[in-house]
């Protein structure tokens, strides 16, 4: 995989069990941070039919869709299951309080 | 508060471990949602959520359908048949044949004893439509008797009525979608929000895009008028001069779309002559609103390039129900607001079938909206089902509301109720007791052995409930869907169309007839019943309706989808396609407040009930956001009084009693009082019930109480918890 890390703000900048939302040329892409303060992010687009993830309820680490309740699990961008389908998995990491995001989605999960 | 805290709590959203997502349709309200249903890994229901692709709810559910997986798992269903031969005697169990057996013959006896038409069938609006067809057939062409009908006549019956007179035919002409193209929205007598939170979402979404007027007629300051433009508290039971005032500023003022009239109507000589006597200063007088509220919102109306009216039980439960939904009616034909995107009449039907047992129950007549009165539809329906044309009768008998009455007569020995409740749906509770009393021989069929009216049964039928079998619903709009099993029944209870072929079976004329097994089977009866004819199902299929999330009738074969409206080429369903204006005189005959009974009583629903609680009563999670029986009291009148707010107070009434908590509230006048429906021995010991003359609907929401304080509140609130034990 290669290298494509951007700085896109500090830890605090994201609500906890809340989103922020980063935009690329590929789309929107969602910055979830949990009650544990892990962060995960995925693009703000739900597999089911599009609802946006970034206004979706955070809650261990999942998000609820918005509009149809479709749970998406944050550390692999895949819909529980019965459902299927994925939003597009983007690896973070954290250095300190910075917080790094790989503007290349995983390969498992690339749409 | 949530904003003080320095750390939010972490959110736990349970994982229910939903393997697999179960296609439906929720069985409460006409809305007709498309529901799925999760199960676990040990088939276990653990989750319902609506259906995103679903046209009607677009993923959307209220509380009831959130939480309606767990009727599976509710206390008191029936498990296996009951039998006593007295009603003071205790039930036994028995098997399905004893019960079936017993029935049969008891029928048999009376009907050779006391003649065809003395063994009664009441009918509900909560099974599947191929059950309500299999039970017309049954009633109408196995047991001949006339006296049957469904407890539609209690919530829909005025909306049929009023359909039929100005337009020929039953059938809502709008749908869902006019939201999006109306410029003016009357509601009259429907609370949308608590009725049918779902629709309300829609009409939200279409005034998210663009803006129209919402006028409210209710007389009470319901969630709906709260959110309105305009509220109109209109005096219990003068709709009826209301819709002739705004039909008579339009005329006098030129606002009618008088091509339309000229085309599509008839009578409109002898209806502007009657309207004329309704300015808005006379009328004004009987309905209580000012005369240039009338005058402004018949102009809102009128110019509007498109409007369009709803309606509930506001309209329907009332001496003129039927009356007031031909004045609506009337009001959309002066203005050209019928079949045309955002101009319609449409009624908000209660019950999730209630369409399906106007369409297809032989209730009024004989399936596929044919009449008794025909003599082609009876030779038609004869035919079809290999019977003589003579066995039928050349009009329709008892509505409900005439069955009870004859009953009490003498006349009616028998009675076979199936998923209704009148002890606790009917007026007048302790008539209703005494009646009941008077039967030879009852059968309750009925998914809860608890149902309050299984007091007075001989025999009880215990049926599955929703989703533990399969056919299909139609909702408001017109639009049929399908139910899918998601579930096995509870233990010996049986889906309603068993219960019925059964049953069939037990008579010489039911085995000459043929009697399908299974729902889709049926279905295809109704598909070629109805083939050519406004209701045509003829493009419809299982498959079909499951791929398309419900589609609206009439549906051609070959036919990709259905029909969003009726009507819009402006042919209606008369003789010579001309809907009819009707004159519509106004006669009080309420029973009004006077100085005895100085109050007003009305009555409507909350969010998480559904009629008479038979099933939200036992959800939990339903049943404690609303557990008991209150009344709504405005607290100028509360003070005189010395009642106070979380108390029981007394209410009585020229029929009986009730004992309810006391919520004082600005939504309700100083001279009326509210009371939710749903709760047993409650607000219906306390109504009237005056029937409309043409519908046989009953008048729940005119009635006279006085209100005492009560000293001893232990003992009351006693009482009060006994009026939710079911």
């Amino acid at each position: 995989m290669s290298e494509n890390w951007i700085e896109i703000g500090t830890l605090s900048d994201i609500p906890r069990l809340g989103a922020r939302v980063v935009e690329s040329k590929q789309g929107d892409i969602a910055v979830f941070r949990t009650a544990d303060d892990e962060v995960f992010a995925l693009r703000d687009k739900c597999p089911h039919k599009g609802g946006p993830l970034s206004q979706g309820i955070v809650h261990g680490k999942r998000v609820a869709c918005p509009l149809h309740d479709w749970k998406i699990n944050l550390d692999s961008g895949l819909a529980v299951a019965p459902d299927e389908g994925c939003a597009a998995y983007y690896p973070v990491k954290l250095e300190g309080d910075a917080v790094f995001l790989s503007l290349t989605p995983n390969e498992g999960c690339p749409n | 508060m949530l904003f003080g805290r320095a750390k939010k709590n972490a959110i736990r959203i349970a994982d229910k471990g939903v393997v697999d997502w179960k296609y439906t349709t929720c069985g409460y309200c006409s809305t007709g949602c498309s529901i799925e249903v999760g199960l676990d890994k040990d088939g276990k229901a653990v989750s319902s959520r609506g259906v995103a692709g679903a046209d009607v709810n677009r993923g959307k559910l209220c509380l009831k359908g959130i939480f309606e997986h767990e009727l599976f798992y509710t206390p008191n269903r029936g498990r296996v048949p009951l039998m006593r031969d007295q009603i003071h005697h205790d039930f036994k169990e028995v098997s399905w044949d004893r019960s079936l057996d017993k029935t049969a013959s008891e029928i048999e006896r009376i009907q050779s004893t006391y003649g065809r038409d003395a063994f009664a069938v009441v009918s509900t609006g909560q099974i599947m439509t191929e059950e309500f067809y299999t039970l017309g057939k049954l009633s109408r062409g196995v047991l001949g008797t006339n006296n049957y009908d469904g407890n539609t006549t209690l919530c829909m019956a005025s909306a049929v009525s009023g359909y039929k007179r100005s337009f020929g035919s039953d059938g809502p002409p709008g749908c869902y979608d006019d939201f999006e193209h109306t410029e003016c929205l009357l509601a009259i007598g429907s609370n949308l929000p608590e009725q049918h939170p779902i629709i309300f979402w829609r009409l939200r979404q279409a005034l998210e895009k663009r803006k129209f007027p919402i006028i409210v007629v209710d007389p009470r300051v319901t969630m709906f008028s709260q959110m309105a433009d305009m509220h109109l508290p209109v005096t219990p039971g003068t709709d009826v001069v209301l819709l002739n005032a705004l039909a008579h500023v339009i005329l006098d003022e030129g606002l009618e779309d008088r091509a339309y009239i000229d085309a599509h109507t008839n009578g409109n000589e002898e209806f502007k002559k009657l309207v004329a006597e309704y300015d808005p200063v006379t009328a004004s007088r009987i309905c209580g609103i000012d005369e240039d509220t009338i005058r402004n919102v018949a102009r809102l109306y009128a110019k509007a390039g498109a409007a369009m009216t709803i309606w509930t039980m506001g309209i329907n439960q009332s001496t003129h129900g039927s009356d007031g939904v031909v004045g609506i009616n009337n009001l959309n034909l002066i203005t050209g607001n019928i079949g045309k995107p955002g101009g319609t009449s449409l009624s908000i039907t209660g019950q999730c079938n209630a369409m399906g047992t106007r369409e297809w129950s032989s209730c009024s007549g004989l399936p596929g909206y044919r009449a008794l009165e025909k003599e082609k539809d009876r030779e038609d329906i004869a035919n079809y089902w290999g019977i003589d044309p003579e066995f039928f009768p050349k009009q329709r008998g008892l509505f409900q509301t005439d069955i009870f009455p004859a009953i009490e007569t003498g006349q009616i020995k028998g009675l076979w109720l199936i998923a209704t409740n009148p002890m606790t749906s009917m007026t007048n509770t302790a008539r209703i007791r005494k009646t009941l009393e008077k039967l030879e021989f009852l059968v309750v069929q009925d998914a809860y052995a608890d149902v309050e009216t299984n007091e007075y049964s001989h025999v009880y039928f215990p049926a599955a409930v929703w989703a533990e079998k399969e056919g299909c619903f139609t909702n408001t709009e017109r639009r049929v869907n399908l139910i899918r099993n998601v579930m096995p029944p509870h233990e010996e209870s049986k889906s309603d169309l068993w219960i019925f072929n059964q049953m069939a079976k037990r008579f010489a004329q039911g085995r000459k007839i043929r009697f399908p097994e299974t729902s889709e089977e049926v279905f295809d009866e109704l598909r070629e019943l109805s083939r050519g004819r406004m209701l045509d199902y003829s493009g419809l299929s299982y498959e079909k309706l499951e791929q398309q999330r419900g589609i609206q009738w009439p549906c051609t074969e070959g036919a990709e989808g259905g029909t969003a409206r009726l009507y819009s080429d402006g042919r209606f369903q008369f003789e010579d396609g001309k809907a009819k204006l009707i004159p519509l005189p106004f006669i009080d005959n309420n029973e009004r407040p006077d100085e005895e009974y100085p109050f007003w009583l009305n009555t409507g629903r909350v969010v998480e009930h559904f009629h008479t609680r038979t099933r939200t009563g036992k959800v939990g999670n339903l049943n404690k956001f609303s557990p008991t029986p209150y009344m709504e009291m405005n607290p100028d009148a509360a003070r005189e009084l010395g009642i106070e707010h979380g108390k029981y107070a007394r209410l009585i009434s020229r029929r009986g009693d009730a004992v309810v908590m006391v919520q004082l509230t600005q939504r309700v006048a100083p001279n009326m009082i509210f009371i939710p429906f749903h709760f047993h021995e409650c607000v219906n010991r306390l109504t009237l019930g005056l029937l409309d003359p043409h519908s046989r609907q009953p008048a729940f929401k005119q009635s006279a109480v006085k209100i005492e304080s009560v000293a001893d509140q232990t003992a009351a609130a006693v009482r009060n918890h006994a009026a939710r034990t079911y």
